[in-house]
C-alpha cells in the first residue's frame, strides 16, 4: 500500500479506502458499457472495432465481384495504380478489394480459434483450481510443457492430423494457445479462492456454482477479458500464418470463392514477387496489424470498464471531483 | 547547547498531478534533540507517516515537499542533492518500517544487506562488515547470530525480521532512529520486547528516536515527548508524563478516552468521536477538528488555531488557550 | 449452551500437526466468550474449525444450538450455515470487491429459508440502519467506503443470514481507535437487541475485557486459563496470562514490568514437550529450580469457575 493511499484514508496501516470519484448511480448491468463510452480512448477503440465489423459484414456483399473478377487480359501482378490502389495479383484481381473482403473470414477464424482456446483454457484452469493440491500441481506442469511448444509448430502438427482447411486451422491454433489461457485462469483465480470473502460466501452456504462464477470468476473477469482480446490478436496472426503456408484456408471456386478469401492466402498470392512489388503484401499485412491493435485496445478499455475501481466515470470533459464517502456518512 | 539532531520547520507535503495537488501535511514543525525519544501519534490520514518519511528524505518522487528549514545534525538538507543527502544521512539516520518483509531484500542474505551500510559509508571491508553485522544481531537479541547472518529474511520470524531491521539501522552508529509503526503487525509480547530494545539502545548508544504510531499507550510508555497529529497538522505537543493529567486538546483527550483500558467500565458504551477526519482534498475553514469537537465555538469554524506554547507543551485550540489564559489570570489575581 | 465444544482437535488439510488440541468450552445463549492469544496460538484455527471449515480429528465434538455438527455432512452444514456467521478481520478482503454492498447484504439475506429475492432486497435498508449506516451506502462498492463502514457492512451481511451465533475474528484489529470504539459499541448493542451469542477472537486484551463475559487464554493450541473478564485481569492464575497483560502498553502504568517474556511462540510443528509454554515461562523450569514437572507432564485444565492449566499457578 502506498503512502498516498494510507494518508488519503487508510486505517491503522491496513487496507485503504480510496476516495469516491464523482459517480452516476443507476443499474449495474450497463455501468460497464456506459463507462466504456465515457472516455475518449474507450470511444475510439469501440469505433475502430465497429468499423472493422462493418467491413467484415459488408465487404463481401459489396465488393465480392471486384475481389474475384479476374482479368488475364489486363495488368497482372501490377503495382499500385489509380484503378487498383494496391495492385493486382497473378490473376488480375484487385488486391484492395480482396483484402477488404477477406476481413470476414480472417475474423471468423480468429474468433473461432480464440473460442477454442478460451473454452479449453477456462475449463481446464477452473477445474485445476477447484481440485487443487497435487492434481493442480501436476496439471500446471503439463500446461507449462504445453506452453513451451512454439504455437505455430504445434498447430502444423495438428493440421497434419486433420486435413488442411480454415476450420482445421482454427482448431489447431486454438489447441496450441489454450494452455496460455489455462495458466492465466489458474494464476488469477488461485489468488482469489483463499480470500476471506470467498470464505464468507462458503459460510453463507452459497452454492458452489455461484461461488465459482459470481465470486471467483467475476473477480478476475476484467483480466480475463483483456487476456481474451490479446489472444484474439495472437490467433489472428497464427491463423493467417497457417493460411499463408497453404495449410489453412484452401482456395475454392464458384460460389464458395468469395467466402474463402482470407488475409493469409492473399499474402501467399503476393509473396512470390515481394521484391518487385511489395505493395501486394501491404494490404493484408496492414489489415492484420490494424486488427491486432484494435483488439488489444478494445480489450484493454473493456477490461478497465469492468473493474469498478479503475473504470472512468462521469462525463469525460469534466474534472473528477474527489469526495470521501466517509466524511459524508460516518456517524457515531 | 548542542544542536538538535533533526529540525524541520513548516513542512508541507502534497501528492498528485500539478494543478490538482492534495496537501496532506500542512506546516509541521519537528525538532528532535540528541538522545530524545519523541512520539508522533495519530490515526490514519493524520499525516504522521508522511511527515516521518519526508523528514527522513524518503518520500516517493511523486510527492512534493517544501520546508522553511530542514537540518540534520546541523547540515542543511533542503538544498542538498542526492549525493549530499546520502553523505549526510547514510548510516546516521536509520529507518524501521512497519512491514520488514518489504524493506528487507528477500533475495539477499541478511548479513550481506546489513553490510552494505558500513561498506559504503564506513569503508569497512567485507569481513569487518560481517563481524559488525553479527555483533548488531546479537545486540538485538537474535539467537545464534553467526548462523543467522547467512540466512535469508524469509527464514526469520516476524519479530526477528523487525529486530534485524533495527540491527541494520545500528550498523553505523545512527544519531536518529525513525520507526514507523514498527510493531503494529507483531504480537503484544514481541512488541514489548522490541520497545524495550529501542529504549535500551537509546540509553546505551544515545540514539534519538522518532516513534510513529496510532497506539497512544505505546507512545506514552516509551517516549518522553509526544506530538499529536490530526488532519496533517500538529494539534498538541506535550511531555508523555503529562498525557493523562494535562492533555489540553479535545482530540488528544478523545483519543485517550476511546481506548478501552483494564479499568474501563463494561456497562457503559465506549467514548467515541463522532464524524470522520476531513478529506485532505477538501479545503478546511477554521479548525479541522471543529465538526467533531465537543467544545466547538463559532470562531473555531472560521479561524484556524495556531500552535501556542502553554506550560511544558503547545496546543492548537482556541478554547484550550483561552481556558489556560483565564486560569493564569486567576492565579495572578489571587 | 448455545455452543459447546469438547476435546476439539484440528489441523489444516495436508499438514501433519494438530494446530489445536483438546480444547473444550461452552458459550451460553446470549453470552460472549473471548479467545485471546498470540499468533500461532490456534485461536483462528479454532474458530474456523467450529464453523466447519476444517476437518475435525479424534474425539472432537461440536454442538451448535442443540445439534451435534461434528460429522460435517450436508445436514450438519446446513444447520451450521443457519446458525453461525463470521465477521472477519480485514473488511477489505471479506467483502466482494466487485459487488455493491447492498447486493452483498441482499445475497446474504436471501439465504434465510423461504425468503424470496424481493424480500431479501427489502431487508437491506433495515440492516444498514441496524448497523448505523445510511441507506444510500448500499449502492457503493467496498473500495468507496472507509474501514469502519466496511466493517459495519460486514456485520450487516453476517446478520442478514439471521444467525444465532456470530464469530468475530479480530474485528477491530484493522480499525482506527475512534472507529474501533464505535464498532464495539455497535456489537454490544446488537447483542442485547438481537439476543446474539458471540465467540470473539483477538489479541487485544483490553478490547476483549470490554466485550466479553468470559475469556479463554490460548497458547500453542490449548486453553491455558479461562475466567470471567474482570476476574481474569484482576487475578490471573496462569503465568502466560500475567505476561500477556504485562506486555500490553498502558497509559497508566504505575509499576515496572514483572513478567517479561523472552522469545517467540513456536509453530505447531515444534511445540515443546510437557507444558507447551515452559520454554518461555517467566516462572518456569528455565528460570526456577524444582520445576522439571513442567517439562515432563502436560498440565491439565483444572478448576470449576476459573480453570487453569498449570503445575504452578500464580496465587
Amino acid at each position: 500500500m502506498t503512502l498516498v493511499q494510507e494518508e488519503l484514508g487508510g486505517e491503522a496501516g491496513h487496507a485503504p479506502a480510496v476516495p469516491v470519484r464523482g459517480r452516476r448511480g443507476g443499474d449495474g448491468r450497463f455501468a460497464a458499457l456506459r463507462s466504456l463510452l465515457s472516455s475518449p480512448s474507450g470511444v475510439a477503440s469501440v469505433t475502430l472495432i465497429v468499423a472493422i465489423l462493418l467491413v467484415a459484414v459488408l465487404a463481401p456483399m459489396l465488393m465480392g465481384d471486384a475481389a474475384t473478377k479476374t482479368d488475364f487480359g489486363g495488368e497482372l501482378l501490377s503495382g499500385s495504380s489509380a484503378e487498383h490502389l494496391l495492385g493486382t495479383d497473378g490473376a488480375g484481381r484487385d488486391i484492395l478489394a480482396r483484402t477488404l473482403v477477406g476481413t470476414r473470414l480472417s475474423l471468423v477464424l480468429a474468433l473461432g480459434a480464440t473460442a477454442v482456446a478460451a473454452a479449453i483454457g477456462l475449463v481446464l484452469g477452473s477445474l485445476l483450481v477447484t481440485v487443487g493440491g497435487r492434481v493442480q500441481r501436476a496439471g500446471m506442469t503439463v500446461i507449462d510443457t504445453w506452453l513451451g511448444f512454439p504455437a505455430i509448430l504445434l498447430a502444423i502438427l495438428v493440421i497434419a492430423v486433420l486435413e488442411p482447411g480454415g476450420g482445421a486451422a482454427a482448431i489447431a491454433v486454438g489447441l496450441s494457445l489454450a494452455p496460455f489461457f489455462a495458466r492465466v485462469t489458474v494464476t488469477r483465480t488461485a489468488g482469489v479462492a483463499g480470500l476471506d470473502y470467498v470464505l464468507a460466501a462458503r459460510l453463507l452456504g452459497l452454492s458452489r456454482r455461484r461461488i465459482a462464477f459470481r465470486y471467483v470468476l467475476a473477480s478476475v473477469a476484467d483480466s480475463l477479458v483483456v487476456a481474451v482480446f490479446s489472444m484474439l490478436s495472437e490467433c489472428l496472426i497464427a491463423v493467417s500464418a497457417l493460411s499463408f503456408l497453404g495449410l489453412g484456408v484452401q482456395p475454392q471456386v464458384g460460389s464458395q470463392e468469395v467466402a474463402s478469401i482470407d488475409w493469409g492466402r492473399i499474402l501467399n498470392d503476393s509473396i512470390a514477387d515481394f521484391r518487385q512489388r511489395p505493395e501486394g503484401t501491404l494490404g493484408p499485412a496492414l489489415a492484420i496489424a490494424l486488427c491486432g491493435l484494435a483488439f488489444a485496445w478494445f480489450g484493454d478499455s473493456l477490461g478497465r470498464a469492468l473493474n469498478p475501481q479503475v473504470r472512468p466515470v462521469g462525463l469525460r470533459w469534466r474534472r473528477r471531483r474527489v469526495t470521501s464517502a466517509a466524511a459524508m456518512e460516518e456517524g457515531a | 547547547m548542542t544542536e538538535p539532531v533533526l529540525e524541520v520547520r513548516d513542512l508541507r507535503v502534497a501528492f498528485g498531478p500539478p494543478g490538482r495537488e492534495v496537501e496532506v501535511v500542512h506546516g509541521v514543525d519537528l525538532c528532535i534533540d540528541a538522545g530524545e525519544i519523541v512520539g508522533m501519534v495519530g490515526e490514519s490520514g493524520s499525516g504522521k507517516s508522511v511527515t516521518a518519511t519526508a523528514a527522513s528524505a524518503l518520500l516517493p518522487g511523486a510527492a512534493r515537499m517544501s520546508t522553511a528549514a530542514w537540518r540534520f545534525e546541523g547540515t542543511d538538507l533542503a538544498s542538498a542533492d542526492r549525493r549530499q543527502l546520502g553523505d549526510a544521512l547514510g548510516g546516521k539516520l536509520a529507518v524501521v518500517f512497519q512491514d520488514p518483509m518489504s524493506s528487507l531484500n528477500p533475495a539477499r542474505r541478511v548479513g550481506a544487506q546489513m553490510s552494505d551500510v558500513v561498506r559504503v559509508h564506513g569503508g569497512r571491508s567485507r569481513r569487518e562488515a560481517l563481524a559488525d553485522a553479527v555483533d548488531r544481531l546479537r545486540r538485538v537479541r537474535i539467537a545464534s547470530p553467526e548462523r543467522r547472518v547467512h540466512e535469508h529474511p524469509h527464514q526469520f520470524s516476524g519479530g526477528m525480521r523487525q529486530r534485524a531491521m533495527i540491527a541494520m539501522g545500528l550498523m553505523a552508529t545512527p544519531s536518529l532512529l525513525v520507526a514507523d509503526e514498527p510493531t503494529t503487525a507483531l504480537d503484544v509480547t514481541v512488541q514489548a520486547e522490541i520497545m524495550e530494545l529501542i529504549r535500551e539502545l537509546n540509553e546505551t548508544m544515545g540514539t534519538a528516536v522518532l516513534l510513529v504510531s496510532h497506539n497512544i499507550a505505546l507512545i506514552a510508555e516509551v517516549c518522553s515527548r509526544v506530538l499529536v497529529m490530526y488532519a496533517g497538522r500538529i494539534v498538541e505537543e506535550l511531555p508523555a508524563s503529562e498525557l493523562t493529567s494535562a492533555a489540553r486538546h479535545p482530540y488528544t483527550r478523545a483519543l485517550m478516552d476511546a481506548v478501552p483500558r483494564f479499568d474501563t467500565s463494561r456497562s457503559e458504551p465506549l467514548a467515541t468521536i463522532p464524524g470522520a477526519p476531513p478529506d485532505p482534498a477538501e479545503p478546511v475553514a477554521g479548525c479541522p477538528f471543529a465538526p467533531r469537537c465537543p467544545w466547538v465555538e463559532d470562531r473555531c469554524r472560521v479561524v484556524e488555531p495556531q500552535l501556542v506554547r502553554i506550560g511544558s507543551g503547545s496546543v492548537a485550540c482556541h478554547v484550550a488557550v483561552d481556558a489556560h489564559e483565564a486560569a493564569e489570570k486567576e492565579a495572578v489575581d489571587r | 449452551m448455545m455452543l459447546a465444544v469438547e476435546h476439539l482437535t484440528a489441523r489444516y488439510p495436508g499438514t501433519e500437526v494438530d494446530v489445536v488440541s483438546d480444547v473444550s468450552f461452552g458459550v451460553p445463549v446470549g453470552g460472549t466468550l473471548g479467545l485471546v492469544g498470540e499468533s500461532g496460538s490456534g485461536k483462528s484455527t479454532l474458530a474456523r474449525a467450529v464453523v466447519g471449515l476444517l476437518e475435525l480429528r479424534g474425539p472432537s465434538r461440536v454442538e451448535v444450538d442443540g445439534m451435534d455438527v461434528t460429522p460435517g455432512g450436508p445436514a450438519e452444514r446446513k444447520h451450521l450455515r443457519r446458525r453461525v456467521q463470521m465477521v472477519f478481520q480485514d473488511p477489505a478482503a471479506s467483502l466482494h470487491p466487485r459487488m455493491r454492498v447492498g447486493a452483498a447484504i441482499a445475497e446474504a439475506a436471501g439465504v434465510a429459508p423461504g425468503r424470496s429475492r424481493a424480500d431479501a432486497a427489502q431487508q437491506v435498508p433495515r440492516l444498514l440502519d441496524l448497523v448505523g449506516l445510511s441507506k444510500g451506502l448500499g449502492e457503493r462498492y467496498p473500495f468507496e467506503l472507509s474501514g469502519g463502514q466496511r466493517q459495519r457492512v460486514a456485520i450487516a451481511r453476517a446478520l442478514a443470514a439471521e444467525p444465532r451465533i456470530l464469530l468475530l475474528d479480530e474485528v477491530t484489529a484493522s480499525l482506527d481507535v475512534s472507529v474501533q470504539a464505535t464498532v464495539l459499541n455497535l456489537l454490544k448493542d446488537l447483542q442485547t437487541e438481537l439476543g446474539l451469542t458471540y465467540l470473539a477472537i483477538s489479541h487485544d486484551l483490553a478490547v476483549m475485557r470490554y466485550l466479553c463475559d468470559e475469556i479463554a487464554v490460548m497458547e500453542s493450541g490449548t486453553i491455558k486459563e479461562r475466567a470471567a473478564g474482570d476476574v481474569l485481569f484482576e487475578s490471573p492464575r496462569h503465568p502466560y496470562t500475567a505476561a500477556l497483560m504485562d506486555a500490553v502498553p498502558r497509559l497508566d502504568r504505575t509499576e515496572e514490568r514483572s513478567f517479561l517474556l523472552v522469545g517467540e511462540p513456536r509453530d505447531a510443528a515444534h511445540r515443546a514437550r510437557g507444558c507447551s509454554f515452559h520454554p518461555r515461562c517467566p516462572v518456569g523450569p528455565e528460570v526456577r529450580e524444582g520445576r522439571s514437572r513442567c517439562v515432563d507432564e502436560v498440565p491439565e485444565l483444572l478448576g470449576d469457575s476459573h480453570p487453569v492449566a498449570c503445575h504452578f499457578p500464580l496465587a
